[in-house]
């Protein structure tokens, strides 16, 4: 993941002089993957603003892989051997489509719930090993 | 250095994660390690070697007259003809510019409810055409708030930097942008480079009923058209909806494409990222992309 980028532009055209722009959100915009929407993502954003400012881009892409383990493991865990490889190559060339969780709900019926369910319980791991509260997110 | 040690935490337990994967999941560890594919890297590189398929198979074919109809509905209105449609008078023109100017340095969030309708309706006078906080049911958590800088995204697989054609010193997103490439049928149209030269990234995914909602709110926003106004430099952009973002603890609102930030003088000393931002009701694509100097439709009593 990039760092922080400042620009030393040329602003000629807006007061005659140059100033930074500041392209923070290099770091921020949400690469997408088929089950995003399963996630509270207020929840990751909450965790994340308990690291310094410089290390939230590191601790964000940290805690997606969380996701992302977690959303495989739960997937391999509940589909049917024989459709592990297909999944993988999915995986490799789709992650980020929807179209890969109905194709998932089709083979396992009931999948989505379990995603849901280890999603939800990574955070709260995440949550148990940084010591932070996140109990009034669910309350 | 409790946050250092909170960061070390956060990569142990990773690190468990990974490893307890590859425990669990011998077979499918050792298919991805014969590929050369780190797990976690799947989502930045998916999509990246299929340029046109579709796994849900929704890339709609468009016949020959669609697309000749679409592109007479996108003629764009001239200064001109917005001006003749705007039913204002010089008095009004400024007092709406203060007031937006006052109103986008407010605190991030929604236009006044007293006052939202009637500011909707001044800029649709003012523009010639319709601009609404709420479109069909569905309303951003944010209408006024900080837009930050986005990079350019991509616009297929494949796609370098080096084929845009401005601001290239903004870089460009290593993955997509949430709502998918920008390419038509496959193809690079020249809808397809406007859409991305004139992008934004909203919050999507902090919708109250974006979990639940996804499949047709994502449809529904996917390329949206909306209006960026910049009081303070008296512009406004047409813009897209092309990217999700930023993130909450940015503690912007929004994000521009490189063209929005530097044509629409987003991040001038006047300025200051400060925009609202507004859907446009554009069901016959007629409303152009790209920057409007409101200063052009202020009424001439000369």
């Amino acid at each position: 993941m990039k760092s922080l980028v400042y620009f030393l532009v040329n602003q000629g055209d807006f007061d005659g002089g140059w100033v930074f722009i500041y392209y923070d959100v290099v770091t921020t915009t949400h690469t997408p993957a088929f089950y995003d929407h399963l996630v509270r993502w207020e929840v990751i954003d909450f965790l994340i603003s308990h690291f310094d400012e410089a290390e939230r881009p590191t601790a964000h892409q940290q805690i997606v892989a969380s996701l992302d383990y977690t959303v495989h493991s739960v997937t391999l865990h509940h589909l049917p051997s024989n459709s592990h490889q297909t999944y993988l190559q999915l995986s490799m060339d789709r992650h980020h489509d929807t179209a890969l969780l109905d194709w998932l709900e089709e083979r396992q019926p009931g999948i989505t719930d379990h995603l849901t369910e280890a999603i939800h319980r990574t955070k709260q791991s995440l949550a148990e090993e940084l010591e932070i509260d996140i109990t009034s997110w669910y309350t | 250095m409790a946050d250092v040690s909170r960061l070390h935490r956060l990569h142990n337990f990773v690190s468990s994660f990974r490893d307890q994967f590859h425990q669990s999941h011998l077979t499918a560890s050792n298919w991805l390690r014969e590929k050369g594919v780190e797990l976690e890297e799947l989502r930045h590189r998916s999509g990246q070697a299929l340029a046109t398929a579709s796994l849900a198979g929704t890339l709609a074919l468009t016949s020959a007259d669609q697309l000749a109809a679409q592109q007479l509905s996108q003629q764009p209105l001239n200064p001109a003809e917005r001006r003749e449609l705007a039913e204002f008078t010089e008095e009004e023109y400024r007092t709406l510019l203060d007031k937006l100017s006052g109103l986008v340095a407010m605190p991030a969030g929604h236009l006044p409810s007293e006052e939202e309708g009637y500011l909707e309706q001044q800029l649709t006078d003012l523009l010639g055409f319709e601009v609404a906080a709420e479109l069909e049911g569905n309303r951003l958590n944010h209408s006024i708030g900080i837009m930050g800088g986005e990079q350019h995204l991509k616009r297929f697989p494949g796609d370098t930097l080096a084929k845009h054609d401005a601001f290239q010193e903004a870089g460009m997103a290593p993955a997509r942008g949430a709502f998918g490439w920008f390419t038509q049928n496959g193809e690079l149209t020249q809808q397809a480079i406007e859409y991305e030269k004139y992008y934004l990234a909203v919050q999507t995914l902090y919708l109250p009923n974006w979990n639940t909602q996804y499949p047709t709110l994502k449809p529904w926003y996917e390329f949206r058209k909306m209006l960026v106004v910049n009081p303070a430099e008296e512009l406004a952009i047409v813009a897209v909806v092309g990217d999700a973002g930023p993130a909450e603890w940015v503690q912007k609102q929004f994000g521009g494409s490189p063209e929005v930030i530097r044509e629409g003088k987003i991040w001038t000393r006047q300025a200051k990222g400060r925009v609202l931002v507004l859907f446009i009701n554009d069901p016959q694509d007629k409303v152009p992309l790209g920057v409007i100097d409101l200063k052009d439709l202020k009424p001439d009593f000369n």
